[in-house]
């Protein structure tokens, strides 16, 4: 242990040292004065900050200008404009480039085909494949249906 | 934290003006406390205040735990405060040139002192020290929060949290030492 271990006086004083470092600080303090009357100060200090602030309080009417700047603000306006707005944009996209999408679309369905065609051929002539993608995919329906449940009981409640 | 301040809390996050009333009320001086602590001015501590509830109301729906309310509410003062800090210092380096007006403020500053009691001598104190030092003994001593909230919260190791406080202590100290001295 070092001679004066300064480092540890708050922690010691607010009660947050692991017992091994409590053990060892309350060792040096039953030897060493100059430490022992360091943390006296420290807590007579930390004290007066506690009692000194805890006697400061809002100023009378701070409450009620709080409640009347609330009723003056528009309400809700910004959480209806911008759904609002992403829909009208979608719309848009839509009426412009309706085409484009639509043809992307029936690109990407038939690649999509193609592709699990080609995954179950492979999978059928590699047993153990099966298996391993039935686990994965049986884990990743347990794991979203956990966490979408948690996100639904932190959001509800 | 009891049942009852969390069902006021759910409700608050509803949109319900009356439950976030009463949450203005419990907490009022709690933020208000935090604030006049960081800027040391009581008007502008209120404008905090004021700013800091309005910001709570609009983001509480996003509140994912009631139980971390009082840390999340914090964490919104002292945003704040930090804005205002900076923006403060900004102002002090463009008026800095000024001579003749420091001179007027260190004199009014020094007549204040005078007459400075037990209580001004902590806050001057408090004044002097760095901003991350006030911070964290206002959170602690006054805020009342545990090492691993304040780490939470500041977004730090407790590591630090510890090291933190205990150098701002020592740092205050300090300072209230020198100023017994001088008085």
């Amino acid at each position: 242990m070092k001679e004066h271990p300064l480092e540890w006086m708050s922690a010691y004083i607010d009660e947050e040292l692991d017992p091994a470092e409590r053990q060892q600080m309350e060792t040096h303090l039953s030897q060493c004065e100059s430490c022992c009357g360091l943390m006296a100060e420290l807590m007579e200090m930390k004290n007066e900050i506690a009692t000194h602030y805890d006697r400061i309080e809002a100023p009378a009417g701070m409450e009620n200008r709080i409640m009347q700047a609330l009723e003056r603000q528009p309400a809700t306006a910004g959480s209806v404009s911008i759904p609002l707005i992403g829909l009208s944009a979608l719309a848009a996209l839509f009426f412009f480039y309706g085409s484009i999408w639509v043809n992307l679309f029936s690109v990407a369905f038939k690649f999509l085909i193609t592709a699990a065609y080609a995954a179950s051929r492979v999978a059928s002539s590699i047993p153990a494949l099966w298996v391993t993608l039935l686990a994965i995919a049986i884990g990743i329906t347990l794991l979203s249906g956990f966490s979408l449940r948690r996100i639904l009981r932190s959001t509800t409640q | 934290m009891d049942e009852e301040l969390n069902r006021i809390i759910r409700e608050a996050k509803r949109g319900s003006k009356d439950a976030f009333a009463i949450l203005v009320h419990r907490f009022k001086d709690h933020v208000y406390r935090y604030a006049y602590g960081m800027v040391g001015d009581r008007m502008e501590a209120e404008d905090i205040a004021q700013e800091a509830f309005l910001k709570c109301f609009a983001a509480l729906p996003r509140l994912e735990n009631e139980f971390s309310f009082a840390s999340w509410l914090n964490r919104i003062v002292s945003n704040l405060c930090a804005d205002r800090l900076k923006k403060r210092g900004k102002e002090r380096l463009q008026t800095a040139s000024s001579e003749a007006l420091g001179d007027i403020e260190f004199s009014r500053a020094r007549e204040q002192q005078r007459v400075q009691n037990l209580k001004s001598t902590i806050e001057e104190a408090m004044r002097q020290l760095s901003s991350d030092h006030r911070q964290i003994i206002l959170l602690h001593d006054v805020q009342g929060f545990r090492y691993e909230e304040i780490a939470r919260m500041l977004e730090i190791p407790v590591g630090t949290v510890k090291s933190r406080l205990n150098s701002a202590r020592l740092a205050l100290r300090l300072v209230m030492r020198r100023g017994e001295e001088e008085g």
